[in-house]
């Protein structure tokens, strides 16, 4: 959040891209919340499963399943994925393959960097547009799961979302890259046992 | 048809060499060709391919795998591990190096992951093996092809996004995935002792003591492993004891590392918030990766390219071994470079359907897959494990790299010998569920 | 022209050998002016209930319609998975005879054709009791692939539980389950007879999978090569309901080789269940009020209330 390059300087096309980069910034970190939110729930959701039907054998009586869990719990998952997405870039986290980057000059590699958030950008935004006119549509609709009459367009506004996010931070990574600030955020990493997976040799 | 290969693999390399990210990349190949060569609206295939993909059910055990291995992450399980097994560790040959391997396939038998379990093992096991004066060498060496374990001793994640992808049983998968990663560990260790008897300098005279110490000292330290076995109950127990499914059993080993993180007093309220973003960043990025590896799939699928190669290696007419020996090389040279998830999904929809029609069983191919992958994690330049092992010691990548290739070529051979004994894999499976 | 069909079974289902066996007579009959590639096991990436959707859309120009997957979009498909409404094929075909002509209306709302009906194989409930009561099914854990079985299940009294197929062996293993209610050749393929002991033909619920074509692809074909494919369909349907029939009859057989036993339903016992559903049907009429002379005028063809 706090980018002291951006914030530094005060002529005014820094002062704009310093408030977007903040509004992103927020955005990114509020879908972050949210993934993590539907992660939780979604945890407890399959262990209440296992409980119950543990649970049913013993006390008769109670239910032994949530009818709804293994359908909502994919639910879950795709808009936890998908609301993760955008912090997930801005932390440097999503996986690209920089063997060959790593070889190039600094200046060939910035050109290099430019070019793959022009696609990254243009991906998204495709699967951003996309996605939307597929909920509208659900919405219109009124599409419903054939397993249990869940209006569809709900799950799918909050992938929609998460990819919309996405786009938007790709799109603010682009700007950086084109104004050559530093592209990631590695404060918005924390500590765990996976993300050495990404530690790079160079760094 | 070569014109629609050819421009596939132009675009993905094009696309991934230019440093785009891995999911993006295979999604905007896969945008990209069926534009060219096919009348299909992609604008509404690509949100339902989305939508199919990302709420899939077999997919929600690989999250809370992940969830797990983050509590872990915060635990003294790998404390407790060492201190549980030295005192046994000390009568073999080779004396306090089986903690590694040991340590390993024991806390695969709770993770999904091979970098969690190299990582976990690693911070611990490395720095005493190396304060007592053990050969760095082999020390190093061992763990990163211990840690490889995570994947092939169940539960695994790579196991599930193939069942999921094949269309094969997770739980036989799992069960397949025992004999194997057992084997593999003796073999490890095999190799530890015929290394340190052959060089008697490898393990520092003062170790060789341990083996004098008193069997009330052994019993006593078996109560350090407590929490190990309880999380192994959960997870396994409660799958096969028939209280969880695959993907439920990780909901349990979630709640069991709770127990355990909890236990041992490192829970507060900023480690819960470091596990949920971090879980929630691992999960994010895996999830781009799979969407775009499986879009990308299913396109190659409408444009014909899986039965068209199928066709093409079937007239070369290579003997079953030989097709693993070719698939063994195709695999060592992209294992260098791409990770072992977008490795699977990007090249399974082409090579399923020659392996099966050479006559392999899924299940021993996906067998098969994951020891191809754990190779990918310790070769360079792209290597996690490696990575991992660099984040504890501080070593450079080709040192690391140069150690651990004696157990580069032992996973090799083994390849070799699940490709010519493959009832080896399929025993156990079958006689669990039948053939 | 090459016409990729969509089909989620897997290739060695009949259903999908039915579907190829189709493909191959049209190219026969269209002098080889349409060949339908067909891709089974769901590899386009379809799971089935957006079939009907991403046939309209023109993301695939055929599809192989699963009709009780449908009912998220439109409800009519339901109908023919009314519990005990439909007790045999004969009936069905009675059924059919005043549901498709609306279903068809349907079709071509969703912009495509609908060019064969099959139907899918007779339902049975596989449990590890014999009971003679429908008080004895109370409380069993069983397990249904859709809201209209679980629903049918609880009606009875028995504890449905909707889970995926490929976490069902586990949980029929571990006695998370205690039974199964799903067609003969379903039973085989999960190998029942190891965790199952007992075949109750209940014939709870019917229903079709449907080979539709997008409307503009169709259109676009010679006025030949459509009369080809409609003749080859109606040619073909009634061969397929027979193997439909045979290869229900094999699979019981099957499990009666591996040692199931099918439980003779005693008739009060099959009145009782039938009773305990009806309410499901009143509920369905309200929900899907275009149905209900569809209903009246099938019953009263069978001379039924
Ligand atoms: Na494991
Ligand atoms: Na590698």
């Amino acid at each position: 959040m706090n980018d002291p390059e951006v914030c530094a300087d005060q002529t005014w096309v820094r002062g704009i891209f310093s408030i977007y980069v903040r509004v992103i910034s927020a955005l990114a970190i509020g879908g972050g919340i949210l993934a993590a939110l539907c992660l939780t729930i979604l945890t407890i959701l399959v262990f209440s499963e296992v409980a119950l039907a543990t649970l049913s054998k013993v006390i008769p009586g109670i239910p032994s399943n949530i009818p709804v869990a293994w359908e909502y719990s994919g639910y879950l998952m795709g808009v936890a994925f998908m609301l993760g997405s955008a912090i997930t870039l801005r932390a440097g986290s999503h996986i690209r393959v920089t063997a060959l980057l790593g070889a190039l000059p600094n200046k060939t590699k910035a050109a290099f960097e430019i070019w793959a958030t022009s696609v990254g950008t243009f991906v998204t935004g495709f699967l951003s547009w996309s996605l939307i006119n597929f909920t509208l549509r659900s919405f219109v609709d009124s599409n419903v799961s054939y397993a249990s009459f869940t209006p569809l367009w709900i799950p799918q506004a909050g992938m929609t979302l998460g990819s919309c996010l996405l786009t938007m931070a790709m799109f603010e990574r682009l700007l950086r890259s084109i104004l050559g600030y530093r592209l990631e955020d590695i404060s918005l990493k924390v500590a765990s046992s996976e993300d050495l997976d990404l530690k790079k040799p160079e760094e | 048809m070569t014109a629609i290969i050819g421009s596939l693999l132009l675009i993905l390399v094009l696309f991934l060499g230019s440093g785009v990210w891995v999911g993006l990349s295979l999604m905007g190949t896969g945008i990209t060709m069926v534009t060219i060569f096919r009348d299909i609206p992609i604008d509404k295939l690509l949100p339902q391919y989305f939508f199919n993909i990302l709420t899939t059910s077999e997919l929600v055990a690989l999250p809370l795998f992940v969830i797990m291995g983050e509590f872990l992450f915060r635990t003294n399980l790998s404390r407790s591990l060492f201190n549980g097994l030295a005192p046994w560790m000390g009568l073999l040959p080779g004396r306090l190096l089986h903690v590694n391997v040991v340590a390993c396939s024991i806390f695969a038998a709770i993770s999904g992951s091979s970098a969690a379990t190299t990582q976990v093992v690693g911070r611990i096991s490395l720095t005493e093996l190396l304060r007592r004066g053990y050969s760095r060498d082999i020390a190093i060496g061992s763990l990163a092809g211990a840690g490889t374990l995570g994947f092939l001793i169940p539960p695994s994640t790579v196991m599930i996004i193939y069942g999921v992808l094949a269309e094969e049983s997770v739980l036989r998968l799992f069960t397949a995935g025992f004999l194997p990663g057992v084997l593999l560990a003796v073999l490890f260790m095999g190799m530890i002792m015929l290394r340190t008897t052959i060089n008697r300098d490898l393990i520092p005279e003062s170790e060789r003591q341990l083996r004098n110490a008193s069997w009330a000292v052994r019993f006593a330290a078996l109560k350090e492993l407590a929490p190990v076995v309880f999380l192994i109950l959960a997870v396994l127990g409660s799958m096969y004891g028939g209280f969880a499914t695959p993907s439920e059993a990780a909901a349990v080993g979630v709640f069991g590392a709770i127990l355990v993180a909890g236990s041992q007093g490192g829970l507060n309220l900023q480690a819960f918030r470091d596990v949920a973003l971090s879980s929630m960043q691992t999960c994010s990025m895996i999830g781009l990766i799979i969407v775009g590896a499986t879009v990308l799939g299913n396109i190659t699928s409408f444009l014909g390219i899986a039965e068209f190669l199928a066709e093409y290696v079937a007239e070369l007419q290579l003997t079953p071994f030989m097709l693993i020996v070719a698939l063994t090389a195709v695999y060592l040279v992209l294992g260098c470079f791409l990770e072992g998830f977008s490795m699977i999904v990007t090249t399974l929809p082409v090579v399923l359907p020659l392996v099966t029609a050479a006559g392999f069983d899924k299940v021993w191919f996906g067998i098969f897959l994951v020891i191809v992958v754990e190779l990918a994690q310790i070769t360079p330049p792209v290597g996690f494990n490696l990575f991992v092992i660099q984040g504890v010691t501080g070593d450079g990548i080709g040192y690391i790299t140069r150690v651990t290739m004696p157990f580069v070529a032992l996973m090799l051979a083994f390849i070799a010998f699940l490709a010519l004994f493959p009832e080896f894999v399929l025993w156990l499976p079958n006689l669990l569920f039948g053939a | 022209v090459t016409l990729d069909l969509s089909e989620v079974l897997p290739e060695s289902n009949y259903g999908t050998q039915n579907v190829k066996k189709f493909a191959e007579e049209v190219e026969k009959a269209t002098d080889g002016n349409v060949k339908i590639n067909v891709h089974a096991g769901g590899a386009l990436g379809f799971k089935g209930p957006e079939h009907l959707r991403a046939v309209r859309d023109g993301l695939i120009p055929m599809a192989d319609v699963l009709g009780s997957q449908q009912i998220g979009d439109e409800a009519l498909f339901g109908l023919e998975n009314v519990p005990f409404l439909v007790s045999s094929m004969a009936d069905l075909k009675v059924l059919h005879k005043f549901w498709r002509p609306e279903i068809e209306k349907v079709a071509a709302k969703y912009n495509q054709k609908f060019l064969y009906y099959v139907p899918s194989p007779k339902q049975y409930m596989y449990l590890k009791v014999n009971v003679d009561t429908a008080d004895k099914l109370e409380d069993i854990k069983i397990r249904g692939a859709d809201k209209t079985t679980v629903d049918t299940m609880k009606a009875i009294g028995m504890a449905g539980v909707q889970i995926p197929w490929g976490e069902l062996i586990p949980a029929l293993a571990s006695g998370r389950v205690e039974g199964v209610a799903t067609s003969a050749t379903s039973g085989v393929d999960g190998k029942f007879w190891e965790f199952l002991k007992y075949i109750y033909p209940s014939n709870h619920t019917w229903g079709s999978n449907i080979v539709s074509i997008n409307l503009d692809t169709w259109n676009k074909l010679s006025a030949d090569d459509q009369k080809a494919i409609e003749d080859t369909a109606q040619k073909l349907e009634p061969v397929f309901w027979d193997v439909a029939r045979d290869k229900d009859l094999e699979s019981v057989a099957k499990m009666q080789e591996n040692g199931m036993e099918v439980v003779d339903i005693p008739t009060e016992m099959f009145a009782d269940i039938q009773q305990r559903t009806k309410v499901l049907l009143e509920e369905y009429l309200v929900r899907v009020p275009e149905a209900k002379s569809i209903v009246d005028q099938y019953l009263a063809e069978l001379g039924r209330e």
